[in-house]
């Protein structure tokens, strides 16, 4: 399924009358990107993305995948380009096989026995999840679980891939593992979309950023552009990385306010001894 | 109704801080009025009581309004579906093949409007009690502490069950699966939906049974106590007396 | 001096589905000593049984999950495996993941009571304590209310008061910030490092917040392959950053800024903290000038 594009008209959105979660939301999200979406609770974010699979419907306004409007067009029929895994795996597992669990999706998809299974075969080795192939998934290991979640929905090969705090309860190195298969995935043609509240995670590794406030989109682009915007940088104080706050409080040696990233760091602390020599000579 | 699950309906009235042992007395005494006495006029007084405690009581109109819009199908299809099939009193014959039973017709109101009469004084003990007060009242009854809790806990799990298999059907339909069709079929299509709530709530109960265990629950040698109070004043004597001579009267008086 | 708690050569395996299956351990021989009145926290990969210990130390494991136990765990000198669990919380106290599951009361009051109506205490001393408890996690304006009108940071609070009100001798936090976003985040560490601040209290911290373990705990233990890898004060565990590094934790960034710094710059930076950084930093481009 080749790489979906996304934009958004005027969208608005509301669970009780006279409360708007989302307030006219215009935006346009190119094929092909990697983007994570960041906020704080109640900001509208999984509102957002639950639009583009069709699991809400807009009060007002249009939501186009791939230039297309998709208001008539099923959950289950969306399902083939736009894949999105929940936060929790445990609201997904049930079968008596991580290899079932993984081939459920596909066999929804009206794939023929041989797909299922080579598709099946080609995740499950992509995860790691080979040795648990037999495995019933729900008395796997939280981490583990999380693995036969997202891999059942990489399966499906959707062109548009969303999900939602797939890192959050993971150590470091499996962050960093999933962050290499979306990557890849990301590559070879995938359109992706990463809630998450990890801001060093968005900094360090995911290369463009939707912001959101109050049920508006404050800004969209580049990870180190959004990061440093005061709008956004309000909004998220409290979640931005440590170096972020360590620049800060070098302001008066000449610090440059914008650092997000370890290497953002070692580099405004090159220019700054550097410039501070050269004043001193 | 509520979040969580709850009725409760916070207000300053007599009725809120009466005994909750006295306000389900209430229930019981009206409950066996409404079922022993087969009569229209009692069966309205009680309603007519009913809807000035709940006045008393000082809860919103809209409570009121919800119990009969809740009623309101009930109101209707039973005293049609006795006018036609109960076979009672003379019946009258209309558009030649169906007879219509106007007595029978007048029972199932009866009937209906006793429904609707136990359900307000049902709901009025639960919109003007308190959770912890209710529970330490039932448990005041000499009701075993673990059967309250059961209760109360059921309460609070059944809206989380609820948004349980909200989630779960919003996750496998995101998976491609279709849940149209009817009866047998749909139901077999709901097969990834029933299982992952049901081994949800085996999560749920499985993690419920260590909360309560890392709180100390069933500790051996100790005489469990009770964040709230409930003992009789004055006031509670008083309303007891008052149910149990009404109650007397009521299911003692002629009417014509 | 005795510790008040001591894991001895701790294994465990949860029983298995099938019974031709062999036991799989998660825990595979730990040896942990926990001193009364230190900060001590518990880092490891996903999986290792960092739960799993939590459990151990409150009985939980084996008694309600079953399985096979091996090596001992002595809580204030009682064992785990024949003291009974509800015996053994009056002593350790464990917050669990998830406040959803822990929360069941209507009241945020009546949460934090449940505890403390199940030892039998008088309602005078419930109510004292109940308040002092909500005052430690600047819960109090909220004793009346709903716990579902609640945010995720103050659930969590609430979870956290309704087990420090029970006085145990050990609080263990197993993840508490799991869930979090990053306000709600805020909320719990900051009652956890006032908690910490005002002492008295013995605290197992079970997290991947490294930045946080390293400003404020006196020990830390890193567990990997069910057993204990490392162990010793913030700075000298994270001093090992190729260790950590293979065993797959992040460091806190502020080490890393070190360490990046010390490759490329040639400087000989070693802080694990804020505080350290910013004056080892300030000083150093003081020089400069």
């Amino acid at each position: 399924m080749p790489a979906v594009s996304l934009q958004t008209r005027d969208l608005t959105f509301s669970y009780l009358p006279g409360s708007p979660v989302l307030r006219g939301i215009n935006l346009e999200i190119a094929a092909d990107t990697f983007t994570a979406v960041i906020g704080q609770n109640g900001s509208g974010k999984t509102t957002l993305m639950k639009h583009f699979n069709g699991l809400l419907r807009p009060a007002s306004g249009q939501v186009l995948v791939d230039g297309e409007d998709i208001s008539r067009q099923p959950v289950s029929e969306l399902a083939r380009r736009v894949g999105y895994v929940f936060q929790n795996p445990d609201h997904q597992i049930f079968s008596a096989s991580t290899r079932a669990e993984v081939a459920f999706g596909l066999r929804n998809l009206g794939l023929s026995e041989g797909d299922v299974q080579a598709r099946t075969d080609q995740v499950l080795e992509e995860f790691h999840l080979l040795p648990y192939a037999h495995r019933q998934p729900a008395t796997l290991s939280f981490g583990l679980r999380r693995k036969v979640s997202i891999a059942a929905v990489f399966a499906m090969q959707p062109g548009l891939l969303i999900l939602d705090e797939p890192t959050s309860g993971l150590d470091w190195k499996s962050t960093q593992e999933l962050l290499d298969l979306l990557h890849a995935r990301n590559r070879q043609g995938t359109t992706i979309l990463l809630i998450t509240h990890d801001l060093r995670l968005v900094a360090d590794l995911i290369p463009r950023c939707l912001a959101m406030s109050a049920g508006q989109v404050t800004a969209h682009g580049a990870t180190h552009e959004v990061l440093a915007n005061p709008a956004t940088n309000g909004a998220l104080k409290n979640g931005l990385p440590p170096v972020h706050q360590l620049a800060a409080s070098l302001k008066n040696q000449g610090f440059p306010a914008n650092v997000f990233t370890v290497d953002d760091f070692g580099a405004a602390y090159r220019a700054t001894s550097e410039s501070l020599r050269g004043d001193a000579a | 109704m509520n979040n969580l699950g709850t009725f409760y309906v916070p207000r300053e009235s007599w009725v809120h801080r009466a005994d909750p042992r006295v306000k389900l007395l209430l229930v019981a005494a009206l409950w066996a009025v409404l079922l022993l006495r087969q009569s229209f006029d009692i069966t309205l007084a009680v309603l007519l009581l009913l809807h000035a405690l709940h006045l008393a009581a000082r809860l919103p109109r809209e409570n009121i309004g919800f119990i009969w819009k809740a009623f309101l199908p009930m109101l209707i299809l039973i005293p049609l579906l006795w006018s036609v099939f109960s076979g009672v009193g003379a019946p009258l014959s209309v558009l030649g093949f169906l007879r219509v039973y106007p007595q029978g017709a007048m029972r199932g109101m009866l009937l209906a409007l006793r429904l609707v009469s136990m359900a307000f004084a049902l709901f009025l003990w639960l919109y003007t009690t308190e959770p912890g007060v209710m529970l330490v009242g039932l448990v005041k009854l000499n009701i075993p502490y673990p059967w309250v809790l059961v209760f109360s806990m059921a309460l609070h799990y059944i809206p989380a069950v609820q948004a349980l298999y909200h989630s779960v059907s919003e996750a496998q339909q995101a998976r491609g699966l279709r849940l149209e069709g009817g009866g047998f079929q749909r139901l077999r299509r709901m097969m990834p939906i029933l299982v992952t709530v049901m081994i949800g709530g085996l999560r749920m109960t499985d993690q419920l049974t260590r909360a309560l265990e890392a709180r100390a629950f069933g500790v051996k040698g100790v005489r469990r106590t009770y964040l709230r109070e409930v003992r009789f004043r004055p006031a509670d004597y008083a309303y007891l007396a008052m149910i149990l001579l009404g109650t007397a009267a009521l299911l003692m008086i002629q009417v014509g | 001096m005795n510790p008040i708690l001591s894991l001895e050569n701790l294994g465990y395996a949860y029983p298995t589905l099938k019974t031709d299956q062999p036991p799989e351990w998660v825990l595979r021989g730990v040896n942990l000593a926990v001193q009364e009145g230190e900060f001590l926290s518990i880092m490891g990969p996903t999986g290792v049984g960092k739960t799993t210990l939590c459990l151990a130390l409150n009985g939980i494991v084996p008694q309600l999950t079953g399985g096979t136990i091996r090596g001992r765990v002595l809580v204030d000198g009682l064992d785990t495996c024949s003291t009974p669990v509800a015996e053994l919380s009056r002593r350790v106290g464990v917050v669990f993941q998830d406040p959803e599951t822990q929360i069941f009361n209507p009241s945020v009051e009546a949460e934090v009571a449940f505890g403390l109506e199940n030892l039998g205490i008088s309602r005078t001393e419930m109510c004292q304590r109940i308040d002092w408890a909500l005052d430690r996690v600047s819960m109090r304006a909220f004793a009346s209310s709903s716990p579902a009108h609640l945010s995720g940071g103050q659930k969590q609070r609430v979870a956290i008061a309704s087990i420090l009100v029970m006085r145990p001798r050990v609080l263990v936090l197993d993840e508490p910030t799991a869930n979090l976003d990053p306000a709600g985040k805020a909320e719990v560490l900051d009652a956890v490092a006032e908690l910490r601040r005002s002492g008295g209290t013995t605290v197992v911290f079970v997290s991947h917040e490294s930045d946080f373990i390293a400003e404020l705990s006196d020990r830390v233990v890193v567990l990997n392959e069910g057993v204990v890898a490392l162990q010793g004060s913030p700075a000298e565990v994270f001093a090992r950053t190729g260790e950590l590094q293979t065993i797959g934790l992040q460091l806190p960034q502020v080490c890393e800024v070190a360490n990046q710094l010390n490759r490329l710059e040639g400087t000989h930076f070693s802080f694990h903290r804020m505080d350290q950084a910013r004056t080892a930093l300030h000083s150093a481009l003081q020089v400069e000038q």
